[in-house]
């Protein structure tokens, strides 16, 4: 079905994924801190958290059924078209 | 008859957890992207139920709509005829999460019934109207139903109590697809040949979530995915929470993925809220998306989409309830998706790789108990 990719490209990709996998939790944190309780208010705000409520986040969910790159869901739907030929 | 199945089964699993457990919450969501020959609707209702003071349970129920006027290419499908497609998804969800600790560990399983989207429904219609009267040796085409279930396990750490969590998951679909069909040349014969109808997924990731000061939130994750007969996919998602004033937040966030052999998406998005009073906010949102184009591996004839960009603006009204949680929000807007030439065997879909002009717009609620 698929061409299989050169060594260069998997070496390619490889190191990507490497580097994602290092600078991404290193980036996150480097800055990440122990702030107090009494000093969350801010980041209290329902408009600073991240959540799975659709009510609380960004975004939907068809606009990633149009965006092959987008949809998080796995599966067949997120890896290209399945049906293609 | 499966979608009956699914809700039945749900319905009788929520009356009996009803019953023995406490209701916490309730989350709602109804969606629509439509433009002028494509409308695509999406809903969802769960319910989250305290178990014990330690573990949870979440049921949802999705139900999706698809209506698609299909119209063939007259130059390269001149036998094709117009039809108007429609099809539903359902599909059911249970999660079940318990605390220990510092540690919470997490299963879930989900299943569903129906294309996962337009262009599945479009091409298959294709490959119908080509290859379901018969008359080419090899297979026949055959009536799809798409359907899927999946598996996920996690485990969430809290770094820093209060402020920082960790979370690896794992998870295992597999997808009954509507399959490709093409036609094989065997050198002295010609004759039709189906592509998979199984597809197995494979999915892994971690996400850290966490807090850069009093005023800064932020979440990474990464994803890889392995699917029968295609590349490691990777994938990055980022986020940035500011709380810029009393009244203004900044919201923040990009994702990147990246399929050998040369697949590449990214996009960007900045949301501005204002908040009008302790309950009412409104906010400003506009993205940018952009790829190469879907993994391509044509014959004579492909349904591989062609490069895309898309832009998204959106307008969103919430109201937030601080002292139970409960939150109500309403967002409309634009969205426009421009695709690049189709390549030599993909003309055939050129209507359904056509630019399009779409309207968003959802209602979403969640009630705290």
């Amino acid at each position: 079905m698929n061409e299989k990719p050169s060594s260069k490209a998997k070496s390619r990709s490889g190191q990507l994924l490497l580097k994602a996998l290092i600078l991404v939790p290193v980036i996150a944190l480097s800055g990440c801190a122990a702030v107090p309780a009494y000093e969350q208010a801010e980041l209290s705000r329902p408009g600073m958290l991240f959540s799975d409520s659709p009510a609380l986040a960004d975004g939907g969910s068809l606009i990633a059924s149009v965006e092959p790159g987008t949809d998080d869901r796995g599966g067949a739907a997120a890896s290209g078209c399945t049906v293609c030929q | 008859m499966k979608n009956c199945i699914h809700i039945l089964g749900l319905a009788l699993l929520v009356a009996t957890v009803a019953d023995a457990a406490k209701l916490e919450y309730i989350d709602g969501s109804a969606e629509l992207l439509t433009s002028g020959d494509v409308d695509l609707y999406s809903s969802f209702l769960s319910a989250s139920f305290l178990l014990t003071e330690q573990s949870e349970l979440d049921v949802r129920i999705d139900f999706n709509n698809q209506d698609v006027e299909y119209r063939p290419h007259p130059l390269f499908d001149p036998f094709g005829s117009e039809n108007d497609l429609s099809d539903n998804l359902v599909g059911a969800t249970i999660s079940y999460s318990h605390e220990t600790g510092r540690h919470t560990l997490g299963a879930t399983a989900t299943t569903y019934s129906g294309f996962r989207n337009y262009s599945s429904l479009w091409i298959d219609e294709y490959y119908r109207q080509q290859y379901s009267s018969g008359g080419i040796p090899g297979v026949s085409y055959e009536d799809p139903e798409p359907n899927g279930y999946g598996l996920e396990f996690s485990e969430r750490f809290e770094l820093i109590p209060s402020t920082t969590y960790l979370t690896a998951s794992v998870g295992y679909l597999r997808d009954q697809v509507a399959p490709g069909y093409e036609i094989g040349d065997l050198g002295s014969s010609f004759e039709l040949i189906r592509g998979d109808t199984v597809l197995h997924s494979w999915t892994g990731s971690v996400e850290i979530e966490g807090v850069l000061n009093k005023r800064m939130r932020t979440r990474q994750t990464i994803r890889l995915t392995r699917t029968t007969s295609r590349e490691l996919r990777t994938g990055w998602n980022g986020a940035l929470n500011i709380a810029v004033s009393q009244n203004w937040i900044s919201r923040t966030s990009a994702s990147f993925a990246h399929e050998n052999p040369n697949f590449e998406a990214w996009s960007v998005s900045q949301t501005f809220e204002y908040s009008v009073s302790a309950k009412w906010s409104l906010g400003v949102t506009a993205r940018y998306y952009e790829d190469t184009g879907q993994i391509e591996s044509a014959n004579l004839v492909s349904s591989a989409a062609p490069a895309l960009d898309s832009q998204q603006f959106y307008l969103s009204l919430r109201r937030s309830n601080l002292e139970n949680n409960s939150s109500f929000s309403l967002s409309i807007g634009p969205y426009t998706t421009n695709y690049a030439p189709t390549g030599i065997g993909t003309e055939r879909f050129i209507n359904l790789y056509a630019d399009r002009d779409w309207w968003w717009g959802r209602i979403a609620i969640r009630h705290a108990f």
